[in-house]
């Protein structure tokens, strides 16, 4: 199974994340943001951060999720390769991630992900697949 | 995620498409196009974005959109409208994440001949003397949080006072270089946090610093007026207010969602989330976007100062000698609190302009003293290819666009898709070979911004143009460019 795919869309980045549960689908939409990001494959497991987050609904929830990984990208220029959801119902999400800080000798920024939007935002499961839909602001 | 949408159009005539009142809509969409530019636009979703925007409480006259119009994120790319200050919403997507992202033009004394042999060395210089890229940040400057307050309300005026640039340059950036309203208690932690080490840099993507000649001279006494000769050196900035801007637009959009609830407002997309003007959640955010506008106004003008640094050092002239002084400053993506007249009656409105241009025409109260005779300067980049154009604002854009233009020449294909047509080639090669010498922080941003991925800025400046929504001056071509 693909983690995830693009969309096309004129000014910015669409994808399409997939995953057979709800905490996988959560795990990809990780992966797929630091895919467009870095070269991922570089980035080495050194540190973990932990996240504790909550929001109305199950969309806002992953635009917030990815939003926090990408505020600590941007803040401390940190990478993160794994990610893991340690529980998640509709509102709330515990997960953890493992990355590294940025360095120039070894890692390449392959694009600037602005931030997370609403436009096209949908969380939802079709044929026993969870499937979401978010626009990046490039 | 393709499919097209049967919206009901009609053309007004060559150079306008009304989308008719349907649906939910509050009021017509009209949109500033051709037929040959319309194929494009159709294939995506820019013209529902258009009606979703006419669905919002309180749009005064139509929901616009200019010629360079594209996809975006709730309102399109292009997109300009108007709201009722007591019965309108302001929102937040209708502003964007990059908050006053702009464009400033310099002007020189140099002409073509005088660099043609020092371009390399110029560029390089600017490359040193900018920081860019992603996550570009100063290593020499820590901003203290009272400095950073000071940057959110005086704008364009910290940086002069700082000794970045000349008093005389905040004449000539719209509002002066300062959106009143700003309150930097209204900025969360957050944003301070990603703002305070970018301002100075320029960031990715789009944005740029571009050294142009004058190429083409349409209106002889605006442009001398303006101070732009034929083959006369301009500089370009194209900047925003980084990640400060980015983290005040994601604040406020969570407000913003609590708030249309809280309020009955109905949104036909989640990115249109909104409240009304007077509201304390409208309130705090134009407070909000305000500090971000402000300080993208100082980020430009730190980065001007560089340029003007960066020439002095490489041509070896004595501060002020190039005499590089500021064309004008305008702003692309903001909210501002405007009058106009609307069926003969002066009102007070919020104008959105979404990826537009303000474009006042001649002696209108806010343009400058020395652009009255010749309205406010509209300033249209292109890709890095081709070419970029000067207009001014006309009587016609105030009447029938809230004083708006466009912005630039809009992406035609998707980053991704640009990665591919350009997949094998050499970017910086073929630049050469049309003259031009290209830097780029990332390769990646270099391919995603080839020309092809761009409209020809030339069709939507005809356009503008032709619908008498702006008025052409001058064209300029680029000969060296600085990508972040």
């Amino acid at each position: 199974m693909k983690r995830y795919e693009f969309f096309d869309h004129t000014a910015d980045i669409g994808i399409h994340i997939f995953g057979r549960s709800m905490p996988e689908l959560f795990e990809n939409a990780g992966f797929a943001l630091f895919d467009i990001i870095t070269d991922i494959a570089a980035v080495r497991e050194q540190e973990v951060r932990w996240f504790a987050l909550q929001r109305d609904s199950i969309d806002e929830l992953l635009v917030e999720w990815l939003g926090r990984l990408l505020f600590i990208s941007t803040t401390e220029l940190f990478l993160f390769r794994r990610f893991h959801v340690v529980q998640i119902d509709g509102e709330n999400l515990q997960a953890e991630a493992w990355g590294e800080p940025l360095q120039d000798a070894l890692h390449t920024i392959k694009t600037e992900v602005k931030a997370v939007t609403y436009h096209k935002l949908k969380v939802y499961q079709e044929q026993g697949l969870w499937h979401a839909t978010v626009v990046l602001d490039t | 995620m393709s499919e097209k949408f049967s919206l009901a159009t009609e053309r007004i005539d060559a150079y306008r498409l009304r989308i008719p009142r349907q649906g939910k809509m509050q009021t017509d969409g009209i949109v500033y196009t051709d037929e040959s530019m319309l194929p494009n636009i159709q294939e995506e979703q820019s013209l529902m974005q258009v009606a979703n925007v006419a669905c919002l409480p309180g749009i005064v006259g139509n929901s616009l959109a200019m010629p360079d119009i594209h996809w975006g994120y709730g309102f399109p790319i292009g997109g300009v409208a108007a709201f009722d200050m007591d019965s309108g919403v302001v929102s937040p997507g209708g502003v964007g994440y990059d908050i006053n992202c702009g464009v400033r033009l310099i002007k020189t004394a140099l002409t073509k001949s005088d660099i043609q042999s020092r371009l390399h060395e110029l560029v390089d210089a600017l490359f040193y003397n900018i920081p860019s890229g992603v996550g570009s940040k100063r290593k020499d400057m820590k901003l203290s949080s009272r400095d950073q307050k000071n940057v959110f309300i005086k704008g364009a005026r910290w940086a002069i006072e700082q000794g970045f640039g000349y008093a005389e340059d905040a004449e000539h950036i719209e509002e002066q270089g300062a959106i009143p309203g700003a309150d930097p208690e209204v900025i969360s932690d957050y944003a301070l946090e990603r703002g305070r080490p970018q301002l100075g840099t320029l960031g990715s993507g789009n944005h740029f610093v571009e050294i142009d000649f004058v190429d083409e001279i349409y209106d002889a006494g605006i442009a001398e007026a303006l101070g732009l000769y034929k083959d006369s050196i301009t500089v370009t900035i194209h900047s925003g207010s980084r990640g400060l801007g980015y983290q005040v637009c994601d604040d406020f959009i969570k407000i913003m969602l609590k708030a249309s609830q809280k309020y009955g407002i109905e949104l036909p997309d989640k990115q249109l989330c909104c409240a009304p003007i007077k509201s304390e959640e409208g309130r705090r955010y134009l407070a909000a976007m305000a500090c971000a506008a402000n300080y993208a106004f100082a980020n430009r003008q730190m980065m001007m100062h560089w340029v003007r640094e960066s020439f002095e050092k490489v041509l070896g002239a004595r501060p002020g000698a190039l005499q590089m002084k500021l064309v004008y400053d305008v702003c692309h993506n903001i909210a501002k609190i405007e009058t106009h007249s609307v069926g003969g009656r002066q009102r007070e409105l919020c104008v959105h302009r979404k990826g537009a241009t303000r474009a006042f025409p001649a002696h209108h109260p806010q343009v400058p003293d020395d652009y009255k005779e010749t309205g406010q300067p509209v300033l249209i980049p292109g890709d890095m290819g081709r070419y970029s154009y000067v207009l001014v604002g006309t009587d016609k854009a105030l009447e029938e666009t809230f004083g708006s233009s466009c912005h630039g020449a809009g992406r035609v294909m998707s980053r991704h898709q640009a990665i591919k047509a350009a997949k094998g080639r050499s970017i910086t090669r073929e630049m050469e070979d049309r003259g031009i010498y290209v830097r780029a922080a990332g390769r990646e941003t270099l391919v995603e911004e080839i020309p092809e991925a761009y409209k020809d800025v030339s069709q939507v400046v005809e356009v503008v143009q032709n619908a008498g929504i702006g008025k052409k001056v001058v064209r300029l071509r680029p000969l060296g460019v600085m990508k972040g």
